[in-house]
């Protein structure tokens, strides 16, 4: 063979053994892209639908998720739980921050590089984080503007939770700055997380409307009395579903819960298989009375078909 | 601009002309192999593909099949109780005699793997009877739904629903359950009249999901409900779907007939099968991407590319062995040919493929034959030259002999017997040493001894007008020499230099030996001669018009004879000044005798 021969048969010769080289490597390490990703999700109290979004993409994208809420609302020991699970591995955490300031400083100083995934309050931090939530503020000026046309000359009465989160307040926002460009206002009260301590509440504003924006207070809410004349609401459980129907709660502003959780592990997904910085997720939002809660699309929201 | 690609293909074309044929046929070869290579993958690529893609559509279609008798018989069984509860339950019976309860709940719990809730309704929409047991909702009117207008509206038909969630029962556990109902007409009989009712038939949702949840399609395909709007029944990514997460052709795809059919969906091409559903007006959807063959993962990529690889060095080490095996014999043949045109006396390269040996062969014969030609004229030119200077020398003979018989004449006449006597002694020695065998080489000796008797005859015929002196050096007397190569020159030197002088004239002969060449000089005074005449000496007798007694072959023939012997380094030179005197030099190589070859 001639010079230009040899080298032209040398170089490829080199490629050859090279992609032999990296098919043998291939073949005997771990294929990430086929393999099962560990996915923990630190929530508490987590949101039934939102569980049955999570399944549902847990099976879609072949991911082993690990759902811890043995923590209270203890962010110290979300904390904890946080760095045990990327001691123990996992490849990317789906939280609902406890306390979002405390969790994104600890983030920071812990410099966590894996993908996180926040539900709830955002947690905003120099880390790899993706938030999925509906805009809240959007949420509370929805509900604002059925209110405004259903009942536009009756007093309001917003009832918050005395320790009530960021995304709850945000909510509240909304609908306040919704009031305020109607020319109306609305009194907030913030309340315990009892039947009693909301009661008493109600008791004294007799006649008012009255709108609570974090749907843990609801339950309480409908067992208080139905002393007040129209209730709002952000959120859907399944625990209220008789009220809706009834009428105890004229109309809620509600996202899926479904999508919430089944875009959380997606981003989680995403982000394990990409470098890059991946974009937080708007959940949409939707009214809901108990005229169209058999309707579609919400029905769908409120009883997810994925069982 | 427009030449640019017919230059290319030019340049193209020489570059292949100029890298020889060697690397033509395997840059030929290559191509050829990889481009076969390349063109049949890809025809198989495409045939396998197509194969690929019918046999999963078949196999899909066998699925779907499978999927919508299944379902027909589910659908069938749901009708059966329907018809059971119509026929045998309600109608010809008094309800409110009958203990019809019992009757619905005996069949309830027979069918209760599919069946929700089996209920009955007056035409007012008022609940008869329900199994199992449960509390109506009181805020429900079911007048206004939709599978009890369809009901009474076409009292002949079943009507099945799409799925929702069952809000008839108070649940107490806040649980809801996804249903698919069937609802007809039924004749009612209470209080002995005769009326209009709506049997309900209730079916799990995931009774019917059940059939599909299991059946995955070739190629991450997958198989849904619609009815017959379009609006969906069941998917997989139903809840994804419907929150917009995820979207379907569906409302496209009920405008399809039964059969399979090729749809483009979000840029991807999909067989859709379609299949309708007995009883329902509902259709099965069959849906699997065309892929083919694909490469859809790194590893496949990167075992393709190491094949194309491995193929690629095979073809090249395959090549350059056929190309060295067909091209060496052609490059040692034009190598030896090469050689054989340098001059070197190299055999041409016979080998190789039978062609290539045939055509060795043949330029072997050509050479050999080329060879003897050249040897014959080499001979004829050596013979011709030897001829020239037999030729030459056979002019001296005759000249000199006509002086010396002129001489010899002039002695008799002038009645001078001892000096003819003398001169014819010495033209006897004279011509025992020219006529000396064939001899053309002698020592420089007896070519000196042959001048001094040519100089006693010259002296003798010009009564002594001259003197002369031979001066050898000792080393230079058994050096060779032509013969009869100083003769000429004294004749010259004699006739031209001293014939018209008034004084004695000087012959001088000297033989010396410097920087390793021999000379031999004849150094005569006398009138000289002017540089035209000089220059005339050397110059062929044809060509000069040098018109003088003895003429001017003598020299030139020297000169010749030297140049013919040793080449042009060699010969004779003249100086001559006129008046003066003219010295005559003759250059030649200092071979000893013997060491020449005498031609």
């Amino acid at each position: 063979m001639g010079r230009i021969e040899k080298t032209v048969a040398a170089v490829i010769g080199i490629i050859l053994l090279t992609l032999i080289a990296i098919l043998i490597l291939q073949s005997v390490s771990p294929d990430t892209s086929e393999s099962i990703h560990s996915v923990s999700v630190l929530v508490n109290d987590l949101n039934e639908y939102t569980r049955l979004g999570m399944d549902k993409a847990a099976l879609d994208y072949n991911l082993d998720v690990h759902y811890i809420s043995d923590f209270g609302h203890d962010p110290v020991q979300q904390m904890n739980l946080i760095q045990r699970e990327i001691t123990n591995g996992v490849s990317a955490i789906v939280l609902e921050p406890a306390d979002a300031v405390y969790i994104a400083e600890k983030l920071e100083d812990a410099h966590v590089s894996l993908p996180i995934v926040t539900i709830g309050d955002p947690v905003i931090a120099d880390a790899k984080i993706t938030h999925v939530s509906p805009d809240n503020a959007a949420l509370g000026r929805m509900l604002a503007a059925r209110i405004l046309a259903e009942a536009a000359s009756t007093p309001y009465t917003i009832l918050i939770e005395a320790d009530s989160d960021p995304h709850v307040l945000e909510r509240c926002a909304g609908m306040l700055a919704a009031f305020a460009e109607a020319g109306k206002t609305a009194e907030c009260r913030f309340v315990e997380n009892e039947a009693s301590s909301v009661a008493m509440q109600l008791a004294r504003r007799p006649q008012s409307v009255v709108v609570t924006l974090d749907e843990a207070l609801l339950p309480a809410l409908c067992e208080g009395g139905r002393s007040y004349d129209r209730l709002y609401a952000v959120g859907y459980t399944g625990e209220i579903r008789t009220y809706l129907e009834s009428g105890y709660i004229r109309a809620l502003a509600v996202y899926s819960t479904f999508d919430e959780g089944y875009l959380s592990l997606k981003a989680a997904e995403t982000a394990i298989q990409s470098t890059a910085p991946q974009p937080d997720i708007t959940l949409n939002g939707l009214l809901v009375d108990g005229e169209s809660m058999y309707a579609l699309p919400q029905e769908l929201i409120l009883f997810p078909i994925a069982k | 601009m427009e030449k640019k690609p017919f230059e290319k293909a030019t340049r193209l074309s020489s570059l292949i002309t100029r890298s020889g044929i060697r690397y033509t046929v395997y840059i030929t070869f290559t191509a050829i192999a990889v481009f076969a290579v390349a063109l049949t993958g890809i025809i198989l690529y495409l045939r396998f593909s197509t194969q690929l893609d019918s046999t999963l559509l078949n196999e899909s279609q066998m699925l779907v099949e499978q999927v919508n008798q299944s379902l027909s018989a589910h659908l069938r069984n749901t009708i059966r109780l329907s018809n059971s509860v119509t026929y045998n339950v309600v109608k010809n019976q008094d309800i409110s005699q009958s203990d019809i309860a019992s009757q619905l709940q005996l069949l309830y719990n027979t069918h209760s793997d599919y069946a929700e809730s089996i209920v009955l309704f007056s035409d007012e929409g008022e609940m008869l009877s329900t199994a199992p047991p449960a509390t109506r909702k009181k805020d429900v009117d079911v007048t206004k739904a939709v599978w009890f207008r369809r009901a009474l509206g076409e009292a002949e038909n079943l009507h099945f629903s799409t799925p929702y969630v069952q809000n008839l029962f108070v649940d107490s556990q806040n649980k809801y359950t996804w249903i698919v109902s069937l609802s007809c007409a039924a004749e009612i009989t209470r209080d002995k009249s005769t009326q209009q009712g709506v049997l309900l038939v209730d079916i799990k949702y995931s009774s019917i999901a059940e059939l599909f949840d299991n059946i995955t399609l070739p190629n991450e395909g997958y198989v849904y409900l619609i009815d017959a709007e379009g609006n969906i029944i069941y998917h997989p990514q139903h809840q994804l779907i419907a929150s917009g997460i995820l979207n379907e052709n569906n409302i496209a795809a009920a405008q399809l007939r039964d059969g399979s059919h090729t749809m483009t969906f979000n840029g991807a091409s999909q067989s859709v099968i379609v299949r309708s559903v007995g009883y329902t007006g509902w259709r099965i959807i069959g849906v699997v991407p065309q892929r083919g063959l694909t490469l859809d993962s790194q590893q496949n990529v990167l075992f393709v590319i190491m094949i194309f690889c491995l193929f690629f060095e095979l073809v090249i080490i395959i090549n350059g062995y056929l190309s060295s095996k067909l091209t060496d014999p052609i490059k040692k043949l034009e190598l030896s040919v090469q050689e054989v045109e340098q001059g070197t006396s190299a055999d041409v390269y016979v080998g190789g493929s039978y062609e290539i040996e045939h055509l060795g062969r043949s330029i072997s014969r050509m050479v050999r034959q080329l060879r003897r030609l050249t040897d014959d004229i080499v001979e004829e030119h050596e013979q011709k030259q030897k001829s020239e200077r037999n030729a030459l020398q056979a002019q001296i003979n005759p000249h000199f002999l006509y002086n010396t018989l002129d001489i010899i004449i002039w002695m008799i006449e002038k009645k001078q017997p001892e000096e003819a006597v003398r001169i014819v002694s010495a033209l006897a020695k004279f011509f025992r040493l020219s006529l000396s065998g064939s001899k053309n080489i002698i020592t420089v000796q007896d070519e000196l001894e042959q001048v001094r008797n040519y100089l006693l005859i010259q002296e003798m015929r010009y009564k002594n007008k001259f003197t002369y002196h031979i001066d050898a050096e000792p080393e230079t007397l058994q050096l060779s020499v032509i013969k009869l190569v100083l003769q000429p020159i004294v004749e010259n030197s004699i006739y031209h230099g001293m014939e018209f002088m008034d004084g004695d004239g000087e012959i001088t002969i000297t033989a010396r030996l410097e920087n390793g060449d021999l000379y031999l000089v004849v150094q005569v005074n006398g009138l000289g001669m002017p540089p035209e005449t000089v220059e005339a000496l050397l110059v062929q007798p044809a060509k000069a018009h040098v018109n003088t007694k003895g003429s001017g072959i003598g020299l030139w023939n020297v000169n010749e004879r030297v140049k013919l012997y040793f080449g042009g380094a060699y010969g004779l030179r003249i100086q001559s000044e006129p008046d003066e005197g003219t010295a005559v030099t003759l250059h030649l190589p200092a071979i000893p005798f013997g060491e020449m070859e005498d031609k």
